[in-house]
C-alpha cells in the first residue's frame, strides 16, 4: 500500500483493512479474565444485597451500619479484579469496568434493583429465606449479564470497549457516597 | 488530501488505531506484539499519531516496571468509528450523516475516487471486498 502512495490498489486497501480488523479482533479475543472473576462478583453482590436488605429492614443504627458495611466486600472485589485484569492483559477496558463490574449495563442494573427491592420487601416481612433467595438471584443475574457483555464485546470490540464518561460516574457515585455518609452520620 | 490520509495511509498506523478501538488503554508491549513491529517503529508511529492528536500516550507502570500506555484520543476514536462505519457500508449507499459525501457508494472505478472539494480519498476494493474511506471529514468531526 505504501508503495502506491496515496493510490493503493483495491487489493492493498482490502488487505490493510482486513488485517487491521483481524488484529483488533485478536486483541479482544486474547483478553482473559482473572480467576474467579464472575464468581467473586456474584458473591459480592449476594452479600451486598443481603446486608442492605437486612440493614434497611432493621431500621436501627446497627442495621444502617450493616447496610453500608455490605458495600465494602463489593468495592474490594471490584478493585482487586480490575487490577488483576489490567496486570494480566496489559490493557484497560472501560466497558468491562463500568458495565460488568459496576453494573452500568442496563440488564445488570435492572436485575440488581429488582433483586434488591424484592429482598428489602422480604426482609420487612421477615421471610429470611426469601431474602437469601433474592440476593442469590441478584448475584447470579448480575454475573450472567457480565458473561453476556463479554460475549458481545468479543463480537464487536470497538462498539463495547468504552466505559461511561468520568462525569457520569461522578454524578452517579457522589450522591451514593454522600447518602452513605449521611446515613452513618445520622445513625 | 486531509491530515488523516497522511497519518493513516501507513498500514501499521491504520492497524494501530483499529486495535486501539478495542480497548480504552493498552500497554506499549502488548501493542508492539499485536502489530509485530519493533519498539522503535512503534514509538515512531505513536509519536506521529500523538502529534496529529489521534492518540495519547502516558508513562506508567506495568508489572513493576516503567512503561508507556497508549490510548485513542476522542478525535482518533471518532475518526476510527467513522472510517469503520463507512467501510461497513461499502456495498450499499451510505445513509450515515457522519460518512463523507460519496462513501459507501459502489463506484465502478476500482481505484481511488477523489472528492477534491472534501479532500477525501476513497479506496475502492473489488465488488466482493471492503472499501476504505479515509478522509478529512474526521478533521471536521474532531
Amino acid at each position: 500500500m505504501e508503495s502506491s502512495g496515496i493510490h493503493p490498489t483495491p487489493d492493498e486497501a482490502a488487505a490493510a483493512l482486513l488485517d487491521a480488523g483481524s488484529a483488533r479482533d485478536q486483541l479482544a479475543h486474547r483478553l482473559t479474565l482473572p480467576s474467579w472473576f464472575y464468581t467473586s462478583i456474584c458473591l459480592a453482590i449476594v452479600v451486598q444485597i443481603a446486608t442492605l436488605a437486612v440493614g434497611v429492614a432493621d431500621q436501627t443504627s446497627a442495621g444502617i451500619g450493616l447496610a453500608v458495611a455490605g458495600l465494602v466486600p463489593f468495592v474490594l472485589v471490584a478493585v482487586v479484579q480490575l487490577v488483576r485484569f489490567r496486570r494480566l492483559n496489559g490493557v484497560w477496558v472501560g466497558g468491562l469496568a463500568s458495565r460488568v463490574v459496576f453494573g452500568g449495563d442496563a440488564a445488570a442494573s435492572t436485575v440488581y434493583f429488582l433483586a434488591m427491592g424484592a429482598a428489602i420487601w422480604a426482609a420487612f416481612e421477615e421471610r429470611w429465606w426469601l431474602v437469601g433467595l433474592c440476593a442469590i438471584a441478584g448475584g447470579v443475574g448480575y454475573a450472567l449479564c457480565g458473561v453476556r457483555w463479554m460475549r458481545s464485546y468479543r463480537g464487536d470490540p470497538a462498539a463495547h470497549s468504552r466505559g461511561e464518561s468520568v462525569l457520569l460516574l461522578v454524578i452517579l457515585v457522589v450522591p451514593v457516597l454522600a447518602g452513605a455518609v449521611l446515613l452513618v452520620g445520622a445513625s | 488530501m486531509g491530515e488523516l490520509n497522511r497519518h493513516l495511509l501507513a498500514p501499521a498506523r491504520l492497524k494501530l488505531t483499529t486495535m486501539l478501538t478495542a480497548v480504552s488503554e493498552v500497554e506499549f508491549a502488548v501493542l508492539r506484539d499485536g502489530l509485530g513491529v519493533s519498539d522503535s517503529v512503534l514509538s515512531k508511529h505513536v509519536a506521529t499519531l500523538a502529534d496529529a492528536g489521534y492518540v495519547r500516550s502516558r508513562k506508567g507502570t506495568h508489572e513493576g516496571r516503567r512503561t508507556t500506555w497508549v490510548s485513542l484520543s476522542p478525535t482518533g476514536r471518532r475518526c476510527s468509528a467513522t472510517t469503520s462505519q463507512c467501510c461497513a457500508r461499502s456495498s450499499t449507499a451510505s445513509t450515515d450523516p457522519h460518512c463523507p459525501k460519496g462513501s459507501g457508494e459502489r463506484v465502478p472505478s476500482v481505484i481511488d475516487a477523489a472528492v477534491p472539494e472534501e479532500g477525501v480519498i476513497m479506496w475502492h476494493a473489488t465488488a466482493q471486498g471492503p472499501a476504505a474511506l479515509v478522509g478529512s471529514s474526521c478533521d471536521r468531526l474532531g
